[in-house]
């Protein structure tokens, strides 16, 4: 998954109608549900078992531990 | 086969046509949970535990030799809620009581406490209530627990003839989840708080873990299994633990679009409408797990007669 990606797939789980910065947002509980399920369905088995991936409230740390985990392909 | 009744509270909650849920459609995708039902000031896991019971013990002449009442919103811890409920049904004096309070697991812990003590021949039958009133603790306006958790209580009876047969039984426990869900004091008012996203990933993780330990324990496969019914917590919880363990939609058995979460009540209200619906044959293996506030997680492989 690209960076790019990640974005659309947190704006999605987001739906605000507002425009957002990504990188101040901090996401609540279910929109952090949200895009744990999503990120899920692209990558079955592999997302739930990251460790801290449950504390996560922002962008800026999601893609941090998704790199870590060669999950993300930083750009 | 299964003797059984329920009870919801009496405050049914049309949850597409709550003023306080904006977006309910994305939220339905989440939950799966169409209606809830919320218990009156005057309903208590008390009285919805004995209306479900006394429904029950109307259609039954057997003296009952032991109770377990599960709840983990108990209306008193001294005494016990389940001397209370005791005292309601008007029990014999010489009657085992046990207080379950293990929330979503607590009614695989019952069951399997109540088979052995049968297969024990210490008692010739025992009555299991659950009965939970968790939305007590739940603002109307807290878009994340509000449309979930539902009030309810639920009546099941097993004796000698009936005893379900066990194959397998597995618990799991970590205190380390224990702020995760749990109830916390907001200006001197109890309040329920549940951290969605760690409440997900301990299910996600280790749900489908414990279901391979007891089909291993028991010598089984997937395939051998008739019926699976997990707690009944939410759509996104229910889908992953199907997806993960290739369960057929078919085998996987759920309700909660039209009753919500019901903490201790979601099993045994589901294997009674799954008996309902023919869905339970005698002697075909289903397997029951709840999982959940604790972290608690105990599940069993039985047979029903």
């Amino acid at each position: 998954m690209k960076e790019k990606d990640l974005k659309k797939l947190v704006s999605g789980a987001i739906n605000s109608d507002t425009s957002i910065d990504l990188k101040t947002y901090e996401w609540d509980s279910l929109i952090h549900l949200t895009i744990l399920m999503e990120l899920e369905k692209t990558f079955p088995n592999k997302i739930t078992s990251i460790n801290g991936i449950a504390d996560i409230n922002n962008f800026n740390e999601l893609k941090k531990i998704l790199i870590s985990k060669n999950i993300l392909i930083n750009d | 086969m299964i003797k059984g009744s329920y009870q919801f509270a009496s405050k049914k909650v049309d949850l597409a046509n709550n003023a306080n849920l904006k977006n309910y459609e994305e939220l339905f995708k989440k939950t799966g949970i169409k209606y809830i039902y919320r218990s009156t000031e005057n309903e208590t896991s008390l009285t919805l535990g004995e209306s479900a019971a006394k429904k029950l013990l109307a259609n039954i002449n057997e003296k009952v030799e032991s109770l377990i009442f599960v709840t983990q919103s108990p209306v008193s811890t001294i005494p016990s809620s389940g001397c209370l409920l005791h005292k309601k049904l008007n029990l014999q004096n010489d009657c085992f009581v046990l207080d379950v309070i293990q929330g979503c697991s607590g009614f695989p812990y019952a069951l399997s406490v109540a088979v052995n003590l049968l297969k024990n021949k210490q008692f010739k039958n025992c009555l299991i209530v659950t009965s939970e009133t968790y939305t007590k603790y739940i603002d109307e306006k807290d878009k994340v627990s509000m449309p979930l958790f539902s009030d309810a209580a639920s009546a099941i009876f097993i004796n000698q003839n009936s005893l379900p047969k066990m194959h397998s039984s597995y618990f799991l426990t970590d205190g380390n989840g224990a702020d995760n869900l749990c109830i916390i004091k907001d200006k001197n008012e109890k309040k329920l708080f549940m951290h969605g996203a760690k409440v997900f990933t301990f299910t996600a993780e280790k749900v489908p873990e414990a279901t391979n330990i007891l089909l291993e324990k028991a010598k089984l496969k997937i395939q051998d299994i008739k019926l699976f019914i997990f707690h009944q917590a939410s759509s996104v919880v229910l889908s992953t633990i199907k997806d993960r363990l290739k369960i057929p939609n078919e085998k996987f058995y759920t309700n909660l679009e039209n009753i919500g979460n019901t903490v201790s009540s979601t099993i045994p209200i589901a294997l009674i409408m799954a008996n309902k619906e023919k869905k339970i044959l005698s002697n075909e293996p289903i397997l029951i797990m709840g999982f959940g506030v604790g972290y608690s997680l105990a599940g069993g492989i039985f047979t029903f007669d």
